[in-house]
């Protein structure tokens, strides 16, 4: 009797527990809707912030932790699954689980990410505990006042240079201020760690390790910036010191039994002004770009971009051209060619088109994201050309468009950042020209002309060269 | 019947209505992933033609819902297609909307002709212009769409006239 009757109550007791489960439990109360706020103390004011609050636990709406960390997220509705990048680490979330991968290590927020009122939210834990320590924001949460404290940081390393040397490696990092950093080494892997260092977003490891460092990465472990250097052999030796004029971390690895310092070393930075432009001739082949009044879009930049090679090269400039006759390059092709030319500026030329007669003038096109690149904070292949700031693509296209404006009084339709394909991919400064409208008669007239080709590509060049000259004294912004 | 059975049928009972509770509260979670939108009826939307020397025109439509996000972007896209009222022609004539999706989380997809990119005259400028008024279009009249993603005969492309990135979806905010 005993027996029969424990057995029904355990069998009611399993179907309570299936019924209630957590999901269960979470559904069965309504979450109350409270007002918070975001406030960041570098920016006057706080500003609304709706928190739900069920069970006990705090959510906030995970669009709203994108943007204040200027995370991208990607959703797969079918498999609700949502994805949140922060720089180069990445975040797997799951509606009705609580657990969460960080790249692929996973960890337990211990209430489940919830839809509510038709959107995604996140335990307050998840900003907390999960984003904190991968952001250089530090957060904090006032469960009482309902109010999230975002400390910002602005970014200050603005580019990696790292260049092989006799006996080691020299690794330069630029700074906006001075900072100071720690490096150690174990194995095969040294680790250096700067409190305070924020990349800016884009900024890519340059240069080449040689034989010595096989690998550079990166990345932001709360308020402290990490570059990670895989090396070729155990007991290397490194040293790092700080220098104030310019700002810049300067990282020595001496192979085992070399001797510091390195020569020519003594706190000299490895030489950042441009010596390598890659011209790009825009379209050709099967893709003839514009066609207007019996020209072609192809013909006009190749003989531009040939034109322009030629003052370059005059001017002391490596130049590699990507096409030098009429055929078809896709994107990765002419990316490929700049990096692998380690080029330090990467100018696409091409021609423009309207829908009329009416518009004339040269216009200036650059990659939304520093160095040309996805803009998503990852390091490319070793080898590859990094990316010079945004500041450095701002002068060289504010000097181009002096020199086509003063030099040739040619209208200036400006200078914008966008999502240009032609640019994408390359790991340097890039540049995209628009030379004149072939639907123009008055520009198709002037870009077809040998004579005002060479005039053109005359005032690009010798931009170019002030460019490289301004850089070399240390004028980047 | 004994007491225990009596007891373990109540129980059985008690679990069995608040199993059904939890169902129902969870069809009702579930109903707001997808925000109620009702459109029916008629609306105006702002479409965005390229201006004079390259500026924006803004000019204003009355249509007549057609009580599904995907069915009024289709007729905004059809009316951009059409022209401006002092002739300004972004999207080329011979364009047709194929496919409208909207994943209902921010993203619209529209899948063109391949006329979009055939008859394109070509230029960034002409090709910004395009996309700006295909996108702006979109984001100032449909303010829960975050990103347009545009494919060509249901296939993503890297650009539309070799100047513009379309490998992705593109940002409303970019565009307006």
């Amino acid at each position: 009797m005993t027996g029969r009757r424990g057995r029904g109550v355990l069998l009611a007791g399993a179907l309570l527990l299936a019924a209630l489960g957590p999901a269960g439990a979470l559904a069965a109360s309504e979450p109350d809707k409270l007002d918070g706020s975001v406030v960041t103390p570098e920016r006057s004011g706080a500003r609304h912030l709706d928190v739900y609050r069920t069970g006990g636990v705090d959510y906030v709406d995970v669009n709203e932790v994108a943007r204040i960390f200027r995370g991208t997220k990607f959703w797969r509705a079918e498999i609700e699954k949502l994805v949140l990048r922060f720089g180069d680490r990445r975040l797997k979330l799951t509606v009705g689980s609580p657990y969460v991968y960080v790249d692929e290590q996973g960890t337990n927020l211990y209430a489940p990410v919830r839809w509510i009122d038709g959107r995604i939210f996140v335990p307050m834990s998840f900003v907390t505990d999960v984003v904190d320590p991968i952001v250089p924001e530090a957060v904090a949460w006032d469960a009482v006042s309902l109010r999230l404290r975002v400390d910002s940081s602005d970014p200050n390393i603005r580019a990696i240079e790292v260049s092989a040397r006799q006996n080691g490696v020299v690794a330069e990092l630029r700074l906006a201020d001075p900072l100071a950093a720690t490096i150690s080494v174990e194995g095969t892997r040294a680790e250096l760690r700067i409190p305070g260092g924020v990349f800016v977003p884009g900024t890519r490891a340059a240069g080449s390790g040689g034989t010595l460092v096989r690998n550079v990465t990166t990345r932001q472990d709360g308020g402290e910036a990490v570059v990670t250097f895989e090396l070729a052999v155990e007991d290397v030796s490194a040293e790092t010191m700080s220098r104030t004029s310019p700002p810049r971390i300067l990282v020595t690895f001496r192979e085992p039994g070399g001797e510091l310092p390195l020569p020519g070393y003594e706190g000299v930075a490895p030489s950042m002004a441009p010596r390598v432009v890659v011209v790009d001739a825009g379209h050709g082949g099967s893709d003839a770009g514009v066609s207007a009044g019996g020209a072609l879009e192809k013909d006009v930049t190749l003989a531009m971009s040939r034109e322009i090679a030629r003052r370059l090269r005059d001017a002391g400039f490596t130049v590699v051209l990507t096409r030098d006759g009429d055929r078809f390059l896709s994107g990765d092709d002419r990316a490929t060619r700049a990096n692998t030319a380690s080029a330090d500026l990467f100018l696409s030329v091409h021609a423009n088109a309207w829908f009329d007669d009416a518009m004339t003038g040269f216009s200036i096109g650059l990659p939304r994201s520093a160095g040309g690149g996805t803009g998503d904070g990852t390091f490319r292949a070793w080898g590859e050309r990094a990316a010079r700031t945004t500041g450095d693509e701002d002068l060289c296209a504010e000097l181009v468009a002096e020199s086509l404006e003063t030099r040739l009084a040619l209208p200036n339709r400006g200078t914008r950042r966008a999502e240009f394909a032609p640019l994408a991919g390359t790991g340097c400064a890039a540049m995209l020209l628009e030379c004149g409208f072939l639907t123009n008669p008055v520009d198709a007239a002037r870009l077809t002309s040998p004579d005002q080709q060479a005039a053109f590509a005359e005032a690009v060049a010798r931009a170019i060269a002030a460019w490289r000259d301004q850089l070399e004294a240390g004028g980047t912004p | 019947m004994k007491r225990w059975q009596i007891g373990a049928a109540l129980a059985l009972l008690i679990a069995i209505g608040m199993a059904m509770f939890v169902a129902l509260n969870r069809e009702d979670e579930a109903s707001l992933a997808v925000p109620p939108m009702s459109l029916k009826g008629t609306r105006t939307i702002e479409l965005l033609f390229p201006g004079f020397r390259g500026g924006v025109a803004r000019e204003s439509r009355e249509i007549v819902s057609e009580d599904s996000l995907e069915g009024d972007v289709r007729t905004a896209i059809e009316a951009l297609i059409a022209g401006s009222e002092q002739g300004a022609r972004p999207v080329p004539a011979a364009t047709i909307v194929r496919n409208v999706f909207w994943d209902g989380e921010g993203e619209l997809t529209i899948s063109f002709s391949e006329h979009l990119r055939s008859d394109h005259p070509g230029g960034s400028e002409a090709e910004f212009a395009t996309l700006r008024s295909i996108v702006g279009t979109i984001g100032t009249s449909f303010p829960g769409v975050d990103a347009v993603r545009i494919l060509i005969e249901g296939d993503v492309v890297s650009s539309l006239a070799g100047h513009a990135d379309l490998s992705h979806p593109l940002r409303t905010a970019d565009f307006r």
